[in-house]
């Protein structure tokens, strides 16, 4: 159970861009894709949604390979955060939330998916926003909005059948680009507790910080090959992170891991 | 404890359900108030198509003749030559509005979906003129060249000849204002300018070698007109613009998603290629048809979108009906003004909903530059 990259290869435009990359990433735990631009960070998570296809090798998503799954089926499997949205038309906050539940259309209670947007309002903290303008938000507001709509997607209610369902993924591609910090930190402090819960969790993230202080996983990527993988711990190190970005000295990361747990919440969820 | 936190998150979420909920149920009203209110103007429309001319007719004598064309009644009272006007000449005329002005407009909603952009339109993406042409060029070799064509396809071969010409319009437009799945708004625009630059050329030459016979008149093409409707004309391509709207409303859903762009619908599950197919196809058909039939109408697919969606939000489930019902409407308001303004001549029908869609489409291109839409 995980969602895995077996010998991937990419090209695109007579290039590769990504090289016999193997990897599985467990649910209930957070994955970080890591790595300078252009490493194939990107390339690689949107080879495990689903959304490119490879050149050649194998992506399964709980065993089942993803390329004969349905789009509607994969989608309730699987969520995910984009870098960019192209809305270019005024709908409000809460028709945009409302969207991630169009691959349940038909086949749940009108009560369950009213239940998945609010759940995804209330945990990104939009509620004020709901009735607001998508054209007339921020950035930042923008890409809460898209994670509200993935999260409306991958919502798992109370009284599912947990024996039934399957593990709800969420992929996830720089989200904190556009935040500022205090909805950085409450976003992935939201992506621990859905961890907790079962989630499996693949981001992109760029901030080394942040992926010290909440990935548990991690994936380093350096000119379309997988250099590293493991816990976070062991992959993040001083000399590993030197080597990926071509530094010229040793960075220095604070082990953020042991006191993780004692660290006081600066926002409430 | 995270547990205990989502817990907390659900039963306030419960709580607010009804927030949430509501807004919901505020729109979807308010949208389908919309959608009736459009209903309710196309309505009117076709009533007084039938009742407004140079031959006044009441509304009971209309009431009597449609009771007696359905079985139901004598139509004792009114003479021969009302019910012979209302049966032959405005009750098709007001048929072929209705499905001519809903096909504009549903199509233009989707065409503005499909290209991401509240600039899209038939008529202005040049697939309006490219069925005309098509259906030119049949009819003006249609004797020579096209013979065994038109005798197999029979009363279909001119729509399903627009048809033709407008899917290859909107395909190459397509492909020439999209990159790497995005489209670039003024190419697409400047796409539209040569498609029908070509597509007018085009018709000038068919109208120069074509005899009088073949071409009743060239202004029913450049500038649309419903003087030609009669039931053998309306029914044939009645048939195709009925089965493709009914195609468009199916993809409201799809639609919506495709708004948030192709990598975001893809992963909500939407099979995106094929949505794009099928909504150029469709489009292509209902614009083809219409044009078939009373050439083309340009702005209908442009002006009418915009003003529902201004009413009652961008969402296509209330979008795309509103705006065939309005489109409906606003043909047939503008083939009253046509044909009475300057009775007993007809203005194109053209002439009417340019006058009104021109300057609207200059407040458009005012409000984007601010909102720096055309990017």
């Amino acid at each position: 159970m995980s969602a895995e990259l077996i010998d991937i290869c990419v090209d695109r435009a007579k290039r590769r861009v990504l090289t016999d990359v193997t990897l599985a990433c467990p649910p209930g735990r957070i994955t970080a894709f890591c790595g300078p631009n252009g490493a194939g960070k990107t390339t690689a998570l949107s080879v495990l949604t689903g959304a490119l296809a490879a050149t050649s090798g194998d992506v399964r998503l709980d065993g089942d390979r993803i390329a004969s799954q349905r789009p509607d089926a994969l989608a309730r499997r699987r969520a995910v955060v984009n870098q960019n949205s192209a809305l270019n038309f005024p709908f409000e906050v809460h028709e945009v939330v409302a969207m991630g539940r169009t691959p349940y259309f038909g086949l749940v209670s009108p009560a369950a998916d009213a239940a998945a947007i609010d759940g995804a309002i209330e945990a990104t903290q939009l509620g004020s926003l709901a009735e607001r303008n998508y054209l007339t938000l921020s950035g930042g507001e923008r890409q809460r909005v898209n994670i509200a709509r993935a999260l409306a997607q991958a919502w798992r209610g109370p009284k599912a059948d947990k024996e039934d369902a399957h593990t709800p993924w969420l992929f996830l591609d720089e989200p904190t680009s556009a935040l500022d910090l205090k909805y950085q930190l409450a976003l992935m402090e939201l992506l621990e507790r859905l961890r907790d819960e079962g989630w499996g969790i693949v981001i992109v993230l760029h901030d080394l910080h942040l992926v010290r202080r909440y990935a548990d996983k991690v994936a380093l990527f350096k000119s379309g090959r997988l250099i590293a993988f493991g816990d976070s711990d062991d992959v993040l190190t001083e000399t590993s992170v030197q080597n990926a970005f071509d530094l010229d000295a040793p960075y220095p990361l604070e082990r953020a891991t042991a006191s993780r747990k004692d660290q006081v919440s600066t926002t409430s969820l | 404890m995270a547990e205990r936190a989502l817990k907390d998150v659900g039963a306030s979420a419960e709580a607010a359900a009804a927030g949430v909920a509501a807004l919901g149920l505020r729109r979807h009203r308010r949208g389908q108030a919309i959608v009736a209110a459009c209903a309710g103007l196309a309505a009117l429309g076709v009533i007084l198509t039938i009742i407004v001319g140079p031959l006044s007719i009441t509304l009971g004598e209309t009431g009597a003749v449609l009771l007696k064309a359905i079985g139901l009644g004598e139509a004792a009272g009114v003479s021969r030559v009302k019910t012979g006007v209302i049966e032959n000449i405005r009750a098709p005329r007001a048929v072929m509005g209705l499905l001519v002005g809903a096909s504009l407009g549903a199509s233009g909603a989707v065409m503005q979906g499909f290209f991401r952009n509240p600039l899209a339109d038939p008529g202005l993406v040049g697939v309006s003129a490219g069925g005309a042409v098509a259906a030119v060029a049949l009819i003006v070799l249609g004797g020579a060249a096209l013979g065994p064509l038109y005798d197999t396809l029979g009363p279909f071969a001119l729509p399903v000849a627009a048809f033709a010409g407008a899917l290859a319009t909107v395909a190459a437009v397509y492909r020439l204002a999209s990159l790497d799945g995005r489209v670039v708004v003024a190419t697409m625009l400047l796409a539209g300018v040569a498609a029908n630059a070509l597509a007018v050329s085009g018709i000038g030459y068919f109208t120069f070698i074509a005899d009088d016979a073949q071409l009743r008149d060239v202004t029913t093409w450049t500038l649309g007109s419903l003087g030609g409707a009669s039931w053998p004309r309306v029914w044939p391509a009645g048939l195709m613009m009925v089965t493709a709207i009914a195609f468009l409303f199916r993809l409201s859903r799809p639609m919506n998603c495709l708004l948030l762009g192709e990598s975001d619908a893809a992963s909500l599950g939407v099979d995106v290629e094929r949505v794009k197919r099928e909504a150029a196809i469709f489009t292509a058909l209902s614009v083809g048809a219409a044009t078939a039939v009373c050439g083309v109408v340009t702005f209908i697919g442009l002006v009418v979108p915009h003003l529902v969606r201004l009413s009652a939000g961008p969402d296509h489930r209330y979008v795309l009906p509103g705006s065939a019902f309005l489109g409906a409407a606003l043909v047939l308001f503008a083939d009253i003004v046509a044909r009475t303004s300057v009775a007993p001549a007809e203005l194109p029908l053209g002439v009417v909903t340019a006058a009104i869609g021109a300057p609207f489409f200059f407040w458009l291109l005012m409000r984007d530059k601010r909102h720096s839409a055309l990017q």
